[in-house]
């Protein structure tokens, strides 16, 4: 044979390669081939393709590797199984740009699964190699390098402290200046990712002066951007005092409450989670935020918005409210009552949001009698009622509905308000209606004479009660006070 | 009565007195003598009594007087100690009213200004609805004016996606035989899609690379050899001959471009090339006298004038060149430097000797 003729059967099998891996690269993006191309036993095909002479080849190959194993985890375990994985990592610095994405996709795409997906990859040394990924000037190489660190630090605490060892952190702050938006996305979410689990972890990313980088762009016209950068936020913020208090200094405050009404959902969503988990530490965050204007914010965005967005504004009105009085009567004054409350009769499907909601009240109600009364005012005691004798509702929601309605009736002197109670109620919320009544009774006459007209004296005397319990005694003593 | 010679002298002398009337007298005191007795002795223990009554008057009168005086002395002591204390409680107790006064109104006016300040609550509560007021207005003017960015590229995307839509179905253009779908003939003028149609452009390669990279949502592998979106056949006639595959002509397409070496050379090559060699050799250049060749060496010498005859004729005026000029004016000193350490003889012999 010539050396012609086997140069011509050498670029025959050549362009069989590359006609294979292309064809199986494009099949791979879709999700309705996955199982067609499991059965044929692609994977095993593709592996020694990784490593074949020819770079493009080895490229496409890698890539489609990659797309494969994204769509399914047994896929991944096939391949960490192989034992591929260290060559690829190890040829990683080596080749061009091409390979370096398609090699960090494949990583990416087992390490996304779970966790010890996540440890065989890093297992294989992969960190120090995507380091000397994040060295390159292309911002692509770089992202995908970045993202492979998110999807290894998303899982658990010991991998994200595995990331962070590697020297990922200051890399991550640099990448985030960088012009191109991506890279800044993918950046900003392996952060909140690194900074979710612990407080160490979280200490870590925001003393490398992090948080003034990130209150920067909190007004950058991207919408993914600033979602990741929220939800930094609020995971750096949820951790320690200290460290919301450093989330506050950074002066994000009066800006956050502009993107509480952005057109994205998800950002705002993640604009409220970052409001609650500072309120949630102490009084004197709250005041701050409180100061700064939270309040119309937050009502009105429980009015407007649906659903379970809603729930994290709930959740920041009632911590709110629980750290001291004055914030409580603050939210009262701030019309949050009549928002509550429309949440807790209107919204259909998601219950939790109603015993968030249930809570709140609670808190709220639950300082002194004034702030009782103002709850109690708009009707919302009847309706905590019903939920709570309801069957239908969850044991946690019932649970915190009883909750509030003890910590609001045992402050409440309202009478008026306390009155639908008598007629439904179950034995031990009747027991603190009658108890409130005992106490209001004996000093006002105005209130017997009412309490006589309106027939709740009636009710009362039919109340049946187990002999010996304390509703009887109350029951007597009010029966004493009567005579 | 005794009778004793004494008494009988006595009696003897006196000149009344009888015998008979004797005995009786002393027969009547005889038997007065009981009476006298009892009578006596009621004296006496009258007299007696009287006496000790006296005696015991005079004694309970000391006593008295003692007690009375020990009295006065201790009780006016002690009733300096008794008003002293009583000055003292007195004192106490005003003070205490005092201190009470001035506590009642310290804690009164501590608690109301620092531990719970009523009115300062109530203007923070007031104040706190006003800042929310003004928080209220002023968030709603900043995002009514980002709801306008917000609005804008909403739409500008809309329109960018409506493009582009119109880019890739642009044989559904209307034609003079043929009114598109968009053209519909009962309606007045046709719908906005059609405008789109027309103003269709095809893009070029490097304009959707440009476009997809922009759009970076995907993943940056997908560049690298993409495949080219299927180009609707215009049903006029059947395509000729047989043509190269897709992926060929796509691959020649999307080489780089690799100019041969005289594609590449500019035209002025040649003359920058000497004009750098140029340089380079004036650079290295160490003499810059031309070096000239051996060959017509007597001939090629350069004739080197004399010294006496390139300078001017006859001699200098005395005093200027031949002689040091000193101008002792600026000198620190009018006498002469002397050499403090005395020279090296050693040193004075560097260079000339041959050792």
């Amino acid at each position: 044979m010539t050396q012609r003729q086997l140069l011509q059967v050498l670029e025959e099998y050549l362009k069989g390669r590359m006609h294979f891996v292309q064809t199986m690269s494009e099949l791979a993006s879709r999700g309705q081939n996955m199982k067609m191309l499991k059965n044929a036993n692609v994977m095993a095909l593709l592996q020694p393709l990784m490593l074949d002479v020819d770079p493009s080849v080895q490229q496409i190959a890698t890539q489609a590797l990659g797309r494969l194993v994204g769509h399914s985890e047994e896929m991944a375990k096939e391949l960490v199984q192989g034992e591929v994985l260290p060559q690829i990592v190890n040829s990683l610095p080596k080749h061009n740009n091409y390979y370096k994405k398609a090699a960090t996709l494949v990583l990416r795409s087992v390490a996304k699964h779970s966790a010890t997906l996540a440890k065989a990859v890093v297992d294989c040394g992969t960190l120090d190699s995507l380091m000397i990924c994040l060295d390159e000037f292309d911002p692509g190489v770089k992202e995908s390098a970045i993202w492979v660190l998110c999807h290894v630090a998303r899982h658990n605490e010991d991998l994200a402290q595995a990331v962070v060892d590697a020297g990922a952190v200051p890399f991550l702050v640099l990448s985030m200046q960088e012009p191109e938006i991506a890279l800044r996305r993918v950046a900003v979410s392996a952060l909140s990712d690194i900074s979710k689990h612990s407080m160490e972890l979280a200490h870590i990313v925001a003393e490398t002066g992090t948080i003034a980088i990130l209150a920067q762009m909190i007004l950058n016209p991207d919408t993914k951007l600033k979602r990741q950068v929220f939800s930094v936020l609020s995971q750096i913020g949820k951790h320690s005092v200290d460290l919301a208090e450093l989330v506050v200094e950074a002066e994000v405050f009066p800006t956050v409450f502009i993107c509480l009404q952005d057109p994205d959902e998800v950002v705002r969503k993640n604009v409220a989670i970052l409001v609650c988990e500072i309120a949630k530490h102490t009084s004197e965050l709250s005041q701050l935020i409180v100061n700064a204007g939270a309040l119309p914010a937050l009502v009105d965005f429980i009015g407007e918005n649906e659903g379970s967005v809603r729930l994290p504004a709930v959740m920041a009105l009632g911590y709110i409210a629980a750290h001291a009085e004055t914030l409580a009567t603050a939210v009262i004054m701030s019309l949050g009552i009549p928002q509550l409350t429309q949440v807790l009769s209107n919204e259909a499907e998601e219950n939790y949001v109603r015993a968030a909601t249930a809570w709140s009240l609670g808190q709220i109600g639950g300082h002194s009698s004034e702030h009782a009364v103002a709850v109690a005012g708009e009707n919302v005691l009847p309706k905590l009622l019903q939920i709570y004798t309801s069957p239908d509702s969850s044991d946690d929601f019932q649970n915190k509905a009883k909750n509030a309605l003890k910590n609001i009736l045992q402050k409440c002197v309202h009478l008026p308000a306390l009155e639908p109670l008598l007629r439904d109620s179950p034995q031990n919320i009747l027991k603190h209606v009658v108890i409130q009544y005992s106490k209001v009774l004996p000093h006002d006459s105005m209130a017997r004479r009412t309490f006589v007209k309106s027939g709740a004296l009636q009710r009362i005397q039919e109340i049946k009660t187990a002999p010996g319990s304390e509703l009887l005694e109350t029951h007597k003593h009010d029966q004493e006070l009567l005579s | 009565m005794g009778h004793n010679m004494a008494d009988v002298v006595r009696l003897r002398s006196r000149p009344c007195v009888s015998g008979q009337k004797y005995i009786e007298r002393r027969r009547q005191e005889e038997q007065d003598r009981r009476k006298d007795i009892l009578a006596a002795i009621t004296i006496q223990t009258w007299l007696r009594g009287l006496r000790v009554r006296a005696y015991m008057r005079y004694l309970h009168d000391a006593a008295t007087t003692i007690q009375r005086h020990w009295r006065g002395f201790f009780q006016r002591k002690s009733f300096h100690v008794l008003l002293r204390n009583a000055l003292h409680t007195r004192n106490m107790e005003f003070y205490n009213c005092k201190a009470f006064n001035i506590q009642k109104i310290w804690r009164g006016y501590y608690v109301r200004k620092y531990v719970h300040n009523y009115y300062a609550r109530k203007i923070y509560l007031e104040t706190l609805m006003v800042a929310n007021q003004i928080t209220r207005i002023q968030l709603k003017e900043i995002v009514g004016s980002k709801a306008c960015e917000w609005d804008r590229r909403f739409r500008e995307s809309d329109e960018q996606r409506m493009d582009r839509l119109a880019c890739r179905t642009h044989y559904l253009v209307s034609t003079r035989q043929i009114p598109g779908i968009y053209n519909s003939p009962f309606l007045k003028e046709p719908m906005d899609m059609e405008r789109r149609l027309i103003e269709a452009r095809p893009r070029i390669n490097a304009e959707r690379f440009l476009i997809s990279a922009r759009n970076s949502t995907r993943d940056w592998t997908e560049m690298s050899y993409q495949k080219p979106c299927s180009i609707p056949h215009i049903r006029a006639k059947k395509p000729q001959g047989p043509f190269l595959e897709q992926s060929q002509i796509w691959r020649h397409r999307l080489k780089p471009l690799e100019p041969t070496l005289r594609v590449a050379t500019s035209f002025t090559s040649a003359e920058e090339a000497a004009l750098e060699q140029k340089r380079e050799e004036w650079r290295t250049r160490v003499i810059d006298d031309a070096f000239l060749p051996f060959a017509n060496h007597r001939k090629n010498k350069k004739y080197e004038p004399l010294l006496q005859t390139s300078c001017a004729f006859g001699s200098i005026d005395y005093g200027t060149h031949h002689f040091r000029d000193t101008d002792t004016t600026k000198n620190i000193s009018k006498k002469p430097f002397k050499t403090i350490t005395r020279t090296i003889p050693l040193f004075e012999k560097f260079g000339k000797m041959y050792c």
